[in-house]
């Protein structure tokens, strides 16, 4: 790249120049200011943990609700021990599953029998809480799963970087190979943009594939 | 062992996650007792009509030797057919940005833009004249901060930068897919010639957003939106033009782009997205106890009213006409826009001005211009108007007044009209210097519809799966083709809306489409709807038909709710150009 002249901001520009003075203040960060209830939770695993403190704060986040009933309508369970495979090597020390179970009946000692079904890695916890909790948790994510008790699995994945705050969502049945791709751009980033010129991210060379993209690969 | 109830609950869910649903979702799920930010925690006052418009600067070329590496044509289909007039460097940056000089929001929001300024300079580019001169090159870097550092801490800074009807090839077209990270940069081939060399399939007003998967709301909500103008010799920027056919339509300081977002802030003047992001204390109690704090699947609603990113602005206006370019940048807020006049000349006099004469539909130029009291704008969805303000005296006051009212959870209109309303800008009169400008008689034809074109239809049925969106069932892959479409061919498209409570502001990218009928009705010619339009505003159980057709390129595009939080939670299908032959 030819590095140009800084160019200058136009009349009117609302920009605040930062440039040589100390941050003003209190530049608080753009937050949604939604806080996590930090509820105890009960683990397949027989451990406890607080919600925020021990399970959200700076980890990477996949988390949905479930029900042990609901599974035969709608194996999301299933479909989450897929995404689960492509996650491996991450998972348990950057990455954390959080199977929350949105049913009273499925208590820590069934929660890990029902584990002992599946491949279950490091890092893939299936929780529990009292149902008020549950309810206040399933409510702050996701209004709509619909019935804290019910029948129904929900299908929708929230998935985040609990230190910088920052959330999507996808289908718990997507690709599983894919799901764990959007989780890994949440990551933190290792160190600074390095210096220098900008790479090319794309378009690449035309050619005759149809992949989902046209960056380069 | 299974039994009868299993099977009958297998038998629900494979209805409802194969194909069209049977049943609409959306009266079985739909969340109730949500809460959104601005109701529980308003933004801070901000006093309206004290800080001035905002007004993008032009966006200026750079010579060719600035481009290092050089454009390489093997990037993009048909380059060396199309060249670039211009070439342009555009940074997307994240700053603080002052949305209104008083507290708090005067110490600035931390904003995402693109070289300094939110929104970003506004491109002119020129169709190809005979000489094949026209069309643009726009290199996007992004100096944005890594995830971690990014102050904008609800936003992602890997973006793609879509131009919203953009006659431009897939790798030029900004996708979902094709994001580039901090450090990294992207090339956009901007052919700008009109869809099968139709000049009545020219193009107007354009904008460009991001449009990363999954985070495009949150992208969009933190600043990354701007206008191209496309100009040609009858829309040709020049209200002297004396050439027989120029349009003479408001031009220069009189052509105005107006990009209205709503936006919440927190007692800091920081933007709000309303998902649950940690505060610096994650365990601070919420200040109205047992509220709802939620993440929201419907919409994100502000309570203050921007425009060009600007708190409830004011703008001088000579009393003399001018040209808007109004879009609804969104994120999930549709308008219903009119003009009241503070006026010294009385409610009679007054009314004669309070009035449109809408000339472009999606940024299309009508047949000839329509005039209309008010105009609908669902996400992303733009008219240029002429306001012409002779018909006030210097000292009165014109408002821009929205009169639909949103659903508290931002999912879609309540189909009430407020009787005040938002005041959304104030236009302040001052006396003219004279006024070349004219309205014109004609514009743009229609292109025709022609049925032997069509080699398929289809139907997309939109609705709602316990908080997530779905066409036909189906939640967004990009690795998945929806509809392999091939070139040169038409389609006929219905678009149906199986919610009964919100509305969907659908949009497909690359050509423009005709509605063919709306709830099994013509559209009646004096419409600002009966025209060339890439979004279509699909209210609680509407179901439309589309004439739709795909030219020139090959590759993949993608079609999508414009509500981007719906967008972001998975509203949304690739479609494929392809050759003739390959088509499904």
């Amino acid at each position: 790249m030819i590095e140009q002249d800084k160019p200058r901001l136009p009349e009117g520009s609302r920009r605040i120049d930062t440039n040589g003075k100390a941050e003003l203040p209190p530049p608080a960060q753009a937050r949604g200011g939604n806080a996590f209830p930090n509820i105890p939770l009960f683990a397949h695993t027989g451990e406890r943990f607080r919600l925020y403190e021990d399970l959200i704060k700076d980890r990477i986040v996949v988390l949905h609700f479930f029900t042990i009933r609901g599974q035969k309508a709608f194996p999301s369970v299933r479909h989450m021990e897929n995404i689960a495979k492509h996650l491996k090597g991450r998972l348990g020390s950057e990455v954390f599953i959080y199977s929350v179970s949105q049913d009273i009946r499925d208590t820590p000692a069934r929660l890990k029998h029902f584990a002992a079904r599946y491949e279950v890695p490091k890092g893939w916890y299936f929780l529990t809480a009292l149902p008020e909790d549950v309810e206040a948790l399933s409510d702050r994510l996701q209004r709509s799963a619909c019935n804290h008790r019910g029948s129904h699995s929900p299908r929708m994945v929230h998935y985040g970087n609990g230190g910088v705050g920052m959330w999507g969502a996808f289908g718990v049945d997507s690709d599983p190979a894919f799901a764990a791709e959007r989780v890994s751009w949440v990551a933190t980033a290792e160190g600074p943009v390095p210096a220098g010129a900008p790479r090319r991210a794309g378009p690449r060379r035309l050619g005759n594939d149809f992949a989902h993209h046209n960056r380069e690969t | 062992m299974a039994t009868r109830r299993d099977v009958l609950k297998v038998g629900l869910a494979s209805a409802a996650y194969s194909g069209v649903p049977k049943t609409a979702q959306s009266n079985l799920l739909f969340p109730d007792g949500f809460l959104p930010s601005w109701i529980y925690d308003p933004s801070p006052p901000a006093t309206p009509f004290v800080a001035p418009l905002f007004e993008m600067p032009v966006a200026q070329p750079v010579p060719l030797s600035a481009l290092n590496p050089a454009p390489d044509p093997l990037r993009h289909q048909r380059y060396d057919e199309f060249p670039p007039e211009k070439y342009y460097i555009q940074r997307i940056q994240e700053f603080l940005w002052q949305y209104h000089p008083e507290p708090p929001y005067n110490q600035g929001t931390w904003s995402w833009g693109f070289d300094g300024i939110t929104p970003g300079a506004t491109f002119h580019v020129n169709y190809r004249n005979e000489q094949n001169v026209g069309g643009a090159f726009v290199r996007r870097i992004n100096e944005l901060p890594p995830v971690g550092s990014q102050r904008a801490r609800f936003a992602l800074p890997s973006v793609t930068l879509h131009l919203h009807n953009g006659h431009q090839a897939s790798e030029s077209d900004g996708i979902p897919m094709d994001y580039f990270g901090p450090g990294e940069f992207w090339d956009h081939h901007y052919p700008t010639f009109p869809a099968g060399f139709d000049d009545r399939e020219k193009l107007t007003t354009l904008w460009y957003h991001d449009h990363r998967l999954d985070f495009t709301a949150p992208n969009v909500y933190a600043g990354l939106s701007g206008f191209t103008l496309h100009f040609d010799e009858k829309d040709s920027n020049d209200e002297t033009d004396t050439r027989a056919g120029a349009f003479r339509l408001p031009s220069g300081k009189y052509d105005v782009p107006l990009m209205l977002h709503d936006v919440k802030f927190d007692q800091n003047g920081q933007v709000v997205w309303d998902f649950f992001t940690p505060t610096a204390d994650p365990t601070d109690p919420p200040p109205v106890p047992n509220s709802d704090y939620s993440y929201t699947v419907n919409g994100m609603l502000g309570d203050r009213f921007t425009v060009n990113r600007t708190i409830q602005p004011y703008f001088r206006v000579e009393a003399r006409k001018y040209r808007f370019r109004i879009v609804n940048g969104g994120p999930s807020r549709f308008y219903d826009l009119s003009l009241r006049a503070d006026s010294r000349l009385g409610r009679r006099r007054a009314r004669r001005g309070e009035r449109f004469y809408v000339l472009s539909t999606d940024g299309n130029l009508l047949p000839h211009p329509l005039i209309k009291r008010h105009i609908t704008l669902g996400v992303a969805q733009r008219h240029d108007v002429i306001i012409d303000f002779s018909h006030f005296r210097p000292g009165d006051h014109v408002y821009l007044v929205n009169r639909l009212e949103m659903r508290e959870d931002g999912a879609g209109p309540t189909g009430r009209y407020l009787d005040e309303g938002d005041l959304i800008m104030r236009f302040d009169v001052i006396p003219s210097e004279g006024d070349p400008s004219r309205i014109p008689d004609h514009m743009r034809d229609l292109p025709p519809i022609n049925f032997d074109e069509v080699r398929k239809e289809r139907l997309f049925v939109f609705d709602y799966d316990n908080g997530l969106w779905t066409i036909n069932g189906k939640l967004m892959d990009p690795n998945r083709v929806d509809a392999a479409i091939e070139q040169g061919t038409a389609e006929i498209w219905t678009w149906r809306n199986a919610g009964n409570a919100w509305s969907h502001p659908i949009h497909s990218h690359f050509e423009e489409f005709q509605i063919l009928e709306r709830n099994g009705k013509p559209v009646p010619p004096y419409d600002v709807q009966h025209s060339r339009k890439d979004v279509l505003a699909l209210g609680p159980n509407d179901e439309v038909k589309l004439f739709m057709r795909w030219r020139d390129f090959l590759g993949k595009h993608v079609m999508h709710c414009h509500n981007v939080v719906h967008e972001d939670h998975a509203m949304m299908i690739r479609w494929d150009i392809v050759p003739p032959g390959q088509g499904d």
